[in-house]
């Protein structure tokens, strides 16, 4: 599942995925994977990438529009 | 019904074969070490444990490869680095194995045979580390690039 609210966030906050990659200390590749839904991200992977893009986990994470 | 396997479990058990592979490679080069420096034998008696070696260095480069890990995370200068003190030391070794068994040999023609073996092993190590980490590096930086391709093609979409 694809997680398009992430991608939202992100682009709403004006950061690419290099950008976005280097604030939380993973590479860009663990962002696109988390963003085309190929990778399942730790607890605190998820709460730093919500810090980074002033966002819930809820808001990120859960729910079902994500496609 | 199939039993989930618990993810601690699971992270855990990753860890240990992760060390496990680290204390067998340690012993691996010990191994070869001892046989070939410390002991006389033949090099046909610690090749198998040379083909071990490697092996699994060429699996794990090629798994990385594969997933597309970046396998080299450093400037084109450290590499340069890394293939001299690798020359270095296979010098080195080299050196003092080589010393051990023909010290009589090099005495006799003072040592001039003994610097001209350890100018060889450097040139000859530093060629072969040279080829050996620049195909790493070239096949890595492709597959870093294909993989940013296909990540800037996503992140457009």
């Amino acid at each position: 599942m694809k997680n398009k609210k992430m991608k939202i966030a992100r682009l709403e906050k004006d950061l690419n995925q290099n950008d976005l990659a280097s604030i939380v200390g993973v590479t860009r590749q663990t962002i696109g994977l988390i963003e085309s839904g190929d990778y399942n991200p730790s607890l605190n992977l998820c709460i730093a990438i919500c810090k980074a893009l002033d966002r819930t986990l809820d808001e990120l994470f859960w729910g079902n529009d994500n496609d | 019904m199939i039993k989930k396997i618990d993810e601690r479990v699971k992270l855990f058990q990753g860890k240990v074969s992760g060390e496990v592979l680290s204390i067998l490679l340690a012993f691996l080069v010990i191994d070869i070490f001892y046989k070939s420096f410390f002991t006389n034998f033949e090099f046909q008696s610690y090749i198998s444990e040379l083909y071990m070696l490697l092996g699994v260095t060429l699996y794990i480069i090629i798994r990385y490869l594969i997933a597309g890990n970046d396998l080299i995370q450093v400037k084109g200068s450290y590499i340069f680095g890394g293939i001299f003190i690798t020359s270095i030391l296979v010098t080195a070794i080299g050196g003092i194995s080589s010393y051990s068994k023909y010290h009589s040999f090099y005495i006799q023609n003072n040592f001039s045979t003994f610097w001209f073996v350890l100018g060889i092993m450097f040139l000859s190590s530093f060629i072969l580390t040279g080829i050996i980490f620049t195909l790493v590096y070239v096949i890595n930086n492709r597959r870093q690039k294909q993989i940013d391709k296909k990540l800037d093609i996503e992140e457009n979409d």
